[in-house]
């Protein structure tokens, strides 16, 4: 079964960052309606419902809500049928260093009850099943660097075994030192039953562990990354961290018949601490038609395969 | 109908024993106790309510022990589940599902948030680090659906022995104290004064705890010399979309995880004969889950022994499915289930919670999660 990536949307803390970044011409008009480029939860949630949310389930709503609008699916006939895969790993990260300063100071007396939930590191993939009725499997995935490609295996599997409709994925973070929140989504339909033109396809998706990233990778391990390559027009890279890509290129380059790309060094600042930079990679590759096996692979050691498809538009 | 799986290797740490031998006696033998939280983590004056059950001692024979008490639980307890199985990680292929609600949260609690000092990895590189220590060839994924994440951990073990070239998957749900986490508890007042009393008439919310959970899960025939203790048959996961803490209270969603778990096993509701349900000991949670017992097993209900598992060890969080999966898994093995602490069980509950160890002939038996954000689960086991 091949996944259809039937819509993509995306909220951050820094549109201009990330439109410059992806360079997608899908989304150019909102983040111009933006004017100053900066994420307004009005704007884009509406006026109420978002007060007591994080940041991170009102950048995942937002995400969630164009990629939904844009796609047009009939998403509400199928709800009952749609499921929501997210990675993160610190959507809880600001609520509970804001919850720890004011227990330690004053006492979890002065916490508001109403945004006690939201310490929970599940609670944006839970809100937009909430906010859109999605009653399909809900996982929230939480390795380092590469969780929000990993919703694609979750996704792929869980849509075969429970004959989903479609799967919402993405990856979503809240802002760190290092890097600005946002999040991005696909809304993923089972290939064969795809009720809108695809933007991209993707099949044969893998996850891997190099239990010692630093170390030579043994023949084994090369042997079943590089399996998706057989038919591939090119292997394309993405990582999070240069240093790592470097080491895997060089595991991998000469036992290649096809030209290796390294995304690694496309990071437009954005720190290599979270969930996103590898998922807007992807983004990049698909916004410019690019196709091929991709490999992500993180310093911890985690890897992501699939194989990247032209969609029809 | 999904073939079944062999849970061929068990390890824990946990507020009753750190070893399975030592956890399922004291089960069976010991009511569970709860500790007020260490103060110099968690002062009188920051959170009233300090009431958890702790797990014992852990080896800290584990490189990054020292630094993470939920590495240590995890580590301890995998080690063991592995040794249990007998897996040679030389030879076999292995990965693994890392449940946990908060990661090592604590650790940003005790150092960064207190005083400022960064730790090298972020909260949720446990499962990577575990990977790391146990030399994991298999993949290594970590899934946090707050309660119920070990519990979904099945779900994504079983799609690896699917369709990988993997010989096992480890499952370890793992939670560590929080202090962040028992202040929200406490101002959503949730959380009991006295005890955790699942399905109790004084009931008043949960008691948290902490441990490590560990299941060895594999295909195909176990070597003569190994245990099997039980099968996987079915594990099913649903959304109630409904609110961020409370349940459904129609309670369709969780009805319907736990028929989808019997259908994936091929079997009715009447070959069930034992529950351990997600128990919490909150007044809301119990009733709902109560009334989906009653719609799904009908007039059988009181005849089927339940064992709410967290009256014994509290409410472990993350690491809850993985406890009550194991739980049911010895129980199914022993053909015996452990008397309850439940004292009083409220006149509204027609449950059968034994209150002396009870011999059972019991071929399959279901297990239910339930979570915040409504991120559901229910497993089906038989006995080996």
């Amino acid at each position: 079964m091949s996944l259809s990536v039937t819509s993509v949307g995306w909220a951050a803390r820094d549109y201009k960052r990330w439109d410059e970044f992806v360079g997608w011409p899908l989304q150019r008009d909102v983040a111009d309606d933006l004017g100053e480029g900066w994420f307004d939860a009005v704007a884009c949630l509406g006026k109420r419902g978002h007060k007591y949310l994080s940041n991170a389930t009102r950048y995942l709503l937002a995400a969630t809500i164009k990629a939904v609008e844009t796609c047009e699916i009939p998403l509400d006939a199928t709800k009952d049928r749609t499921g929501v895969i997210v990675g993160t790993n610190q959507a809880d990260y600001q609520v509970r260093r804001q919850f720890d300063r004011i227990v330690r100071e004053e006492g979890a007396d002065a916490l508001n009850a109403v945004e006690a939930p939201n310490t929970a590191v599940n609670l944006p993939a839970s809100h937009v099943a909430i906010r859109f009725g999605y009653t399909g499997p809900n996982v929230t995935l939480t390795n380092q660097h590469l969780a929000g490609l990993e919703t694609f295996y979750v996704a792929d599997r869980l849509m075969r075994r429970n004959r989903l409709a479609a799967m919402v994925c993405g990856a979503v973070e809240d802002s760190s030192a290092d890097a600005p929140g946002g999040a991005a989504v696909m809304v993923l339909e089972d290939g064969e039953r795809a009720t809108r033109p695809s933007l991209a396809r993707i099949d044969a998706i893998q996850v891997d562990f190099l239990s010692d990233p630093q170390a030579d990778m043994s023949e084994r391990t090369r042997e079943r990354l590089l399996r998706g390559c057989a038919n591939a027009s090119a292997l394309w890279l993405l990582s999070p961290c240069e240093s790592m890509a470097a080491r895997t290129s060089q595991s991998l380059q000469s036992h290649l018949t096809v030209p290796l790309h390294d995304l690694s060094s496309m990071n437009n600042g954005f720190g290599a601490s979270h969930t996103l930079l590898p998922f807007l990679q992807l983004f990049w590759l698909m916004a410019n038609g690019h196709e091929g096996h991709v490999i992500a692979v993180s310093p911890l050691g985690h890897v992501v395969m699939f194989n990247l498809q032209r969609g029809d538009s | 109908m999904m073939r079944p799986l062999n849970i061929a290797g068990l390890g824990v740490v946990s507020p009753l024993g750190a070893s399975v031998s030592e956890f399922w006696s004291r089960i069976c033998t010991e009511a569970g106790a709860p500790v007020s939280l260490d103060s110099s983590f968690i002062t009188p004056e920051q959170v009233a309510n300090r009431l958890f059950y702790l797990s014992g001692s852990t080896s800290s024979a584990f490189k990054d022990a020292i630094l993470s008490r939920a590495f240590s639980l995890a580590a301890d307890a995998i080690f063991q589940a592995l040794g249990d199985s007998g897996m040679d990680m030389t030879e076999q292929r292995v990965g693994l599902v890392l449940g946990t609600g908060a990661g090592e949260i604590e650790v940003f609690e005790r150092h960064e948030f207190a005083c400022g000092e960064v730790p090298a990895d972020g909260a949720y590189t446990l499962a990577a680090r575990l990977g790391r220590e146990f030399g994991f060839d298999g993949p290594v994924l970590s899934v946090s659906t707050a309660c119920s994440s070990s519990a979904t951990a099945f779900a994504l073990a079983l799609e690896l022995l699917e369709d990988q070239e993997i010989d096992a998957v480890v499952i370890c749900g793992v939670e560590s104290a929080s202090r962040t986490t028992q202040a929200a508890f406490n101002k959503l007042q949730a959380l009991d004064g006295e005890r955790c009393r699942p399905f109790e008439s004084d009931r008043a919310g949960t008691v948290l705890g902490d441990g490590a959970a560990a299941l060895v899960l594999r295909r195909g025939e176990v070597r003569g010399d190994r245990r099997v203790y039980a099968r996987l048959r079915g594990v099913s996961l649903v959304c109630d979309a409904y609110h961020p803490t409370a349940m459904c209270p129609d309670g369709a969603k969780i009805d319907a995880a736990a028929r989808d778990a019997l259908a994936q096993a091929g079997i009715g509701e009447d070959s069930i004969g034992l529950i351990v349900p997600h128990g919490t000991g909150t007044v809301l949670n119990d009733s709902a889950e109560y009334a989906m017992l009653q719609g799904l097993f009908g007039h059988r209900l009181p005849s089927i022994p339940i064992f709410p598992l967290k009256g014994k060890i509290g409410h472990t969080g993350g690491g809850a499915g993985a406890f009550s999966v194991m739980a049911l898994a010895l129980m199914l093995h022993y053909q015996a289930v452990p008397p309850a602490d439940t004292r009083r069980i409220a006149p509204e509950f027609q449950l059968h919670v034994p209150k002396s160890l009870l011999s059972i002939n019991v071929t399959h038996g279901l297990v239910n999660a339930y979570a915040f954000g409504g991120n559901h689960a229910s497993l089906v086991l038989e006995a080996a």
